[in-house]
C-alpha cells in the first residue's frame, strides 16, 4: 500500500507540473497581458515601468522559471500584481476565503445528500407515480438549468416575487452591512443563515439532481436482482429489503461518486461566488481571471487540480474499502 | 500567516463554530457614532445655494455598492475602479477639480507666471489629527510622485523634461516654480491628494506597496470628508467622518453631514440592481435597461437622475492609415473618405437603440468640458447624411462597375477593381459598442461597401491596435477615456503620441499631411501657455482642426444615469463615472 501512496504522489506531481506548464502556456497564448487593460489609460512611460516591475517585460520562459523556482524554494506562488499581496493570501487567507468556502462546502454537500437520497429512494420505491413524475422532471431541472440562471432567478424571485426587502431582509453577500464587522451574536448568525441558504440551494441544485437520478438508477437495478426477490419471497418486510438489502448495495457505486464530488462542488460554487457575492476563493479566481492577474489564476488552477487529484484519490480509497475485490498494491 | 497553520485554526474554528456561536453575546450590531469634530480656524464654506436640496443634517448612514475590491489604499498608484470609489472620499488636494481652492487656503500666481505661491488652511489637520504642513505637500510632490521608484502618473507633471521645482517658506506656504509657465498646474494638484509624511516618510523606497488593503485603517490618513473605518474582504469597506474634515455649511455644522459611508462589494450589474430594488443601497448608477424597473417604483421613493453628456471620452471609429491592404491604406489616408464614413455614422439610431436616447452626438474630439466646443455653431460637422457620403464615395471614384452592389477601387487604387471591403473590430463584452458596429455596417453596405463586424476580446483589440507600430488592424470601434488637463491630447494627436494608433508611421514622416503638423503645433503651444484665454484659443483652434479633417470618425458622448433613493438621502448629484459620490461632503441622510 505504501508502494502505492509513493507512486500515486509522483504521478500526481508530475501531473501538477504539466498543468502548470500547459496553464501558463494558455495564459501567455491570450492576447496581451495584465497591463493591457490600462493601455488606453495610462500613460506608456508608467506601463514600461510597471511592466519592468512585474517582469512581464521578461520572456515567458524566464517568467515561468521564476514562477516555478519560487514555488520549489520558498513555496512562494507569486505575488499579485493587482492587490500586490502574495498569490496565497489574496487567494486564502484574505477575508477568510477558503474558511467560507469550506463552509459553503460542508453545508451544501449536506444539503445535497440530504435532498437526494429520500427523493431517489422515493422514485426508486415509486417509479410509476406522479411523485417520481415530479420527482425525475426535478432532476431534469437541476441538470439543465445552469447555476448562474438558477443564482439570478433566485434572488429576482426574492427581491421583486417575495419582496424580501420590505421585510428588512437583503439578498447576496453573506451578511447584511451592520454585520460584517459586528461580534458574532444570534442575530448576526441568524443573518449569516439567511444569506447562506440561497448559496447552498444554488450549489447544491445541480449536485441533488445528479445524485439523485444516479442513485435511482443504482436502486432500481438492485430492487430488480433476484436475491431481492428471495428476500422478498421469504417474508421479509419491505422497510428492511429495502434499507439492509437493497439501499447498502446501490450505495456502493455511490461511494465512487463522491471523488468527483469535491471538484464539481467546487465548481458549482464558482457560480454561486460570482452572482452571488460570496468571499470565497473562487470569487478571487474568478475576478483574477478576468484581470489577467496571471499568477493568481496559476495558483488557482494548481490549487483545483490539488482538489481533483484528492477528490480522485478519495474515490479510490473508498471503492476499495466498499469492494473487497479491488486492492491497491 | 503560514498555510498549514491557517488551514489548522480554520479547521478548529469550523469545528466549533455553532458552540461558539451558542456562547455569543447576543450585543447589537455596529453601533454608527458621530465624530467629534475639531474647527479649522478657517474653514472652507459651502453655501446652502450650492446644495441641490439645501441645508442637510449631521448623522446617518449611506450604503452604496462598490463594483469591487480595493486593490488598494494608495492614491498614487491606485488604478482600479474599486480603490478609487474609496480613495476620493478620503483624499483631498490644495485645489479643486473646478480650478477654486481646497487645501489650499489661497495661492499667488508670480507676475511672470513661473510659479505659484499656495498658503495652506490655517489649523488644518489630517484625519489622525496631525496637523497639515507645506513639508507634506514637498513630500508629496518631490519624494513620491516625482520619484522614479513610484508608480505615480508623473508625465503630467513633466515640462520641458523637468519637473517643477517645489520649494517650502514656512510651515504654511509653499511655492511651486518651473523654467516657464506651467498651466496644467493647477488642474495637476486638483487630482494630488496630499500625502501625511509622518505616516509614510519611512516607506518611501517601497513607496508602491504602501498603503496596501492589509494596512491597518489606523495607519492611513488623508484629507478628504472620510476615513476608512474598516475592510472586510470581498464583503465590504466601512468609511467614517472625518472629524478633522475642512469644510462647513454655511450654518456653520462641520461636514460631511453622513456619520458613515457603507460601500458593499457587489461585482455583478444585475445583483447591483436588484439589491437597490430590494433598498439595500441608497445610491445606484443604473444601465439603460434598468430605467424602467426604476421608474416603476418611483412612488416608493425611488428616483432616476440624468446627468448631462460628458465631454472627455472619445467613441469613435479609427480607420488604420497603415492598414497592410495598400487599397485601404490609401483610402484611409484620403480625407473625402473619412469625411463620407462620419456622414455615413447614424448617430441618433446608435444612441437610441444603445443607450436608451441618453447621449449626445459628437464631431470632434474628447476634451475636458472646459475648453469643449463642440457645441458652437460654426463647429465643422460631417452629421449622418447617406446622400454627401455617397456624393463623396462617387467623387473618389468607387464605384459598382459590376452591378453586385459593391463598389470596387478605381485605376488610380494599387489593385483596380478589388471590392472595397473591410473588417471592423469591436469589443465582444460590450452591447453598446456591438450595437454601434452593426448599425454602421449595415449603413456602409447600403453605400456600397462590405465591412465584416467582428467582435474581439478587450485585449485583443488593444493588443491589434497598439502592442505594434504597425497596427494589426483595418477598422475598430472604441473608445478612449483620459479626463484631467488637456496635456494628455499629445498622447494621442501628436505625430509620435503612443496612442496614434490610426497613422504611427507619423512619426516617421511619412506622408504627414499639413493639418498634423498644425495639430502638433497648437497641442506643443497650449502646453506652456500662460494666459488661460489664450490657452483656450489654442485648443479651440485644435478641436476645430481635428474636426475638419476626421482623423477618427467620432460618434457621441454617453449620458451618466443616477439613480437614488429621493426618500432616504438628500443632495445627491450623482456620481463620477459610476463610480465615485460628487458631493460626499453635503449629502445628508433624511
Amino acid at each position: 500500500m505504501l508502494g502505492y501512496l509513493l507512486r500515486r504522489a509522483g504521478v500526481t506531481l508530475a501531473l501538477l507540473a504539466l498543468v502548470s506548464v500547459i496553464a501558463f502556456a494558455v495564459i501567455k497564448l491570450m492576447p496581451g497581458d495584465y497591463l493591457t487593460q490600462y493601455q488606453m489609460s495610462l500613460p506608456a512611460e508608467l506601463l514600461d515601468s510597471l511592466r519592468e516591475q512585474y517582469g512581464l517585460d521578461q520572456p515567458p520562459l524566464i517568467q515561468y522559471g521564476r514562477w516555478v523556482s519560487g514555488i520549489v524554494t520558498a513555496l512562494d506562488f507569486g505575488y499579485s500584481f493587482e492587490n500586490q499581496r502574495p498569490v496565497l493570501e489574496v487567494l486564502f487567507t484574505s477575508g477568510d476565503r477558503l474558511f467560507w468556502s469550506l463552509i459553503l462546502l460542508l453545508a451544501a454537500t449536506i444539503t445535497s445528500f440530504c435532498v437526494a437520497l429520500p427523493l431517489a429512494i422515493y422514485s426508486a420505491t415509486h417509479p410509476k407515480g406522479i411523485g417520481s413524475m415530479l420527482t425525475n422532471g426535478f432532476s431534469l431541472l437541476g441538470i439543465s438549468i445552469p447555476n448562474f440562471l438558477t443564482a439570478l432567478l433566485l434572488l429576482y424571485v426574492l427581491v421583486s416575487v417575495l419582496q424580501v426587502g420590505q421585510l428588512g431582509l437583503g439578498v447576496a453577500g453573506l451578511f447584511d452591512p451592520q454585520y460584517v464587522d459586528a461580534p458574532w451574536s444570534w442575530e448576526k448568525l441568524l443573518n449569516l443563515l439567511w444569506h447562506l441558504w440561497p448559496a447552498v440551494l444554488v450549489i447544491s441544485f445541480a449536485n441533488i439532481a445528479v445524485l439523485a437520478r444516479y442513485l435511482r438508477a443504482q436502486l432500481l437495478e438492485v430492487l430488480s436482482q433476484p436475491y431481492i426477490q428471495v428476500a422478498r419471497s421469504k417474508g421479509i418486510s419491505e422497510r428492511v429489503v429495502l434499507w439492509r438489502h437493497a439501499l447498502r448495495n446501490a450505495l456502493n457505486p455511490v461511494l465512487s461518486l463522491m471523488g468527483f464530488w469535491l471538484p464539481s462542488m467546487f465548481e458549482s460554487t464558482l457560480v454561486a461566488a460570482v452572482i452571488l457575492q460570496l468571499p470565497i476563493v473562487e470569487g478571487a479566481f474568478w475576478q483574477a481571471l478576468g484581470r489577467g492577474d496571471q499568477y493568481v489564476v496559476l495558483a488557482g488552477l494548481i490549487f483545483f487540480s490539488v482538489v481533483l487529484f484528492v477528490g480522485n484519490f478519495i474515490s479510490d480509497i473508498l471503492l476499495a474499502w466498499s469492494d473487497p475485490k479491488i486492492r491497491y498494491e | 500567516m503560514n498555510l498549514s497553520k491557517y488551514l489548522t485554526s480554520r479547521v478548529v474554528v469550523l469545528g466549533v463554530l455553532l458552540g461558539a456561536l451558542a456562547l455569543a453575546l447576543t450585543a447589537p450590531a455596529t453601533t454608527f457614532g458621530q465624530g467629534s469634530g475639531a474647527a479649522v480656524d478657517n474653514p472652507l464654506v459651502v453655501s446652502a445655494a450650492s446644495m441641490p436640496d439645501g441645508l442637510g443634517k449631521s448623522g446617518g448612514t449611506l450604503i452604496m455598492d462598490n463594483i469591487s475590491d480595493p486593490q488598494t489604499f494608495n492614491p498614487i498608484t491606485a488604478r482600479d475602479d474599486g480603490s478609487d470609489a474609496i480613495l476620493k472620499l478620503i483624499n483631498a488636494g490644495l485645489m479643486a477639480r473646478d480650478g477654486s481652492v481646497a487645501v489650499a487656503e489661497s495661492f499667488n500666481i508670480a507676475p511672470d507666471e513661473t510659479s505659484v505661491t499656495f498658503t495652506l488652511r490655517k489649523g488644518i489637520k489630517f484625519s489622525d489629527g496631525t496637523p497639515v504642513t507645506a513639508e507634506d505637500v514637498r513630500f508629496t510632490l518631490q519624494d513620491v510622485i516625482f520619484s522614479a521608484n513610484v508608480n505615480s502618473s508623473k508625465q503630467a507633471w513633466l515640462l520641458n523634461g523637468q519637473f517643477p521645482n517645489v520649494q517650502v517658506i514656512n510651515d504654511s506656504t509653499i511655492k511651486i516654480s518651473s523654467s516657464v509657465p506651467f498651466p496644467g498646474l493647477l488642474s495637476n494638484l486638483a487630482d494630488t491628494p496630499i500625502l501625511p509624511k509622518h505616516l509614510l516618510s519611512g516607506s518611501v523606497q517601497s513607496f508602491n506597496q504602501a498603503w496596501s488593503i492589509v494596512t491597518p485603517p489606523s495607519q492611513i490618513a488623508g484629507l478628504g470628508p472620510f476615513v476608512i473605518k474598516s475592510y472586510t474582504p470581498g464583503q465590504q469597506v466601512v468609511l467614517a467622518r472625518n472629524p478633522y474634515y475642512w469644510k462647513t455649511d454655511s450654518s456653520g455644522v462641520q461636514l460631511p453631514y453622513l456619520d458613515q459611508v457603507i460601500l458593499p462589494v457587489t461585482t455583478n450589474d444585475d445583483v447591483r440592481l436588484l439589491r437597490f430594488l430590494n433598498g439595500q443601497t441608497d445610491v445606484y448608477p443604473p444601465r439603460p435597461q434598468d430605467l424602467q424597473s426604476i421608474r416603476d417604483k418611483s412612488a416608493d421613493g425611488f428616483n432616476v437622475v440624468v446627468q448631462p453628456a460628458g465631454t472627455a471620452d472619445s467613441n469613435v471609429f479609427s480607420f488604420n492609415e497603415d492598414a497592410a491592404d495598400p487599397n485601404l491604406q490609401k483610402l484611409f489616408r484620403d480625407e473625402r473618405f473619412r469625411q463620407a464614413m462620419s456622414y455615413a455614422a447614424d448617430r441618433a439610431s446608435m444612441i437610441s437603440t444603445g443607450l436608451d436616447g441618453l447621449g449626445e452626438p459628437r464631431y470632434g474630439p474628447g476634451i475636458s468640458s472646459e475648453y469643449f466646443i463642440g457645441d458652437d455653431a460654426d463647429f465643422p460637422q460631417y452629421a449622418f447624411d447617406m446622400s454627401k457620403a455617397r456624393q463623396l464615395l462617387d467623387q473618389i471614384g468607387l464605384t459598382d462597375s459590376n452591378g453586385d452592389g459593391v463598389r470596387e477601387f478605381p485605376s488610380s487604387y494599387p489593385q483596380p477593381g478589388a471590392a472595397v471591403q473591410f473588417e471592423l473590430l469591436t469589443v465582444q463584452d460590450s452591447s453598446v459598442l456591438i450595437n454601434d458596429a452593426t448599425i454602421y455596417s449595415q449603413a456602409l453596405k447600403s453605400l456600397g461597401i462590405n465591412v465584416t463586424a467582428t467582435p474581439v476580446a478587450f485585449n485583443t483589440l488593444v493588443t491589434r491596435l497598439l502592442n505594434s507600430k504597425t497596427p494589426q488592424y483595418q477598422v475598430a470601434r472604441i473608445t478612449i477615456s483620459f479626463s484631467g488637463d488637456p496635456d494628455y491630447l499629445g498622447d494621442i494627436y501628436a505625430a509620435k503620441g503612443t496612442l496614434h494608433f490610426w497613422k504611427y508611421s507619423d512619426a516617421q514622416g511619412q506622408a504627414v499631411p499639413d493639418w498634423q503638423n498644425q495639430v502638433q503645433q497648437l497641442l506643443t503651444q497650449q502646453t506652456v501657455e500662460s494666459d488661460p484665454s489664450k490657452r483656450f484659443d489654442e485648443l479651440k483652434q485644435f478641436q476645430q482642426v481635428v474636426a475638419q479633417h476626421v482623423p477618427l470618425v467620432y460618434l457621441y458622448n454617453a449620458q451618466a444615469m443616477q439613480a437614488d433613493r429621493k426618500d432616504r438621502i438628500g443632495n445627491f448629484s450623482g456620481t463620477e463615472r459610476s463610480v465615485t459620490l460628487l458631493n460626499p461632503d453635503y449629502i445628508f441622510h433624511k
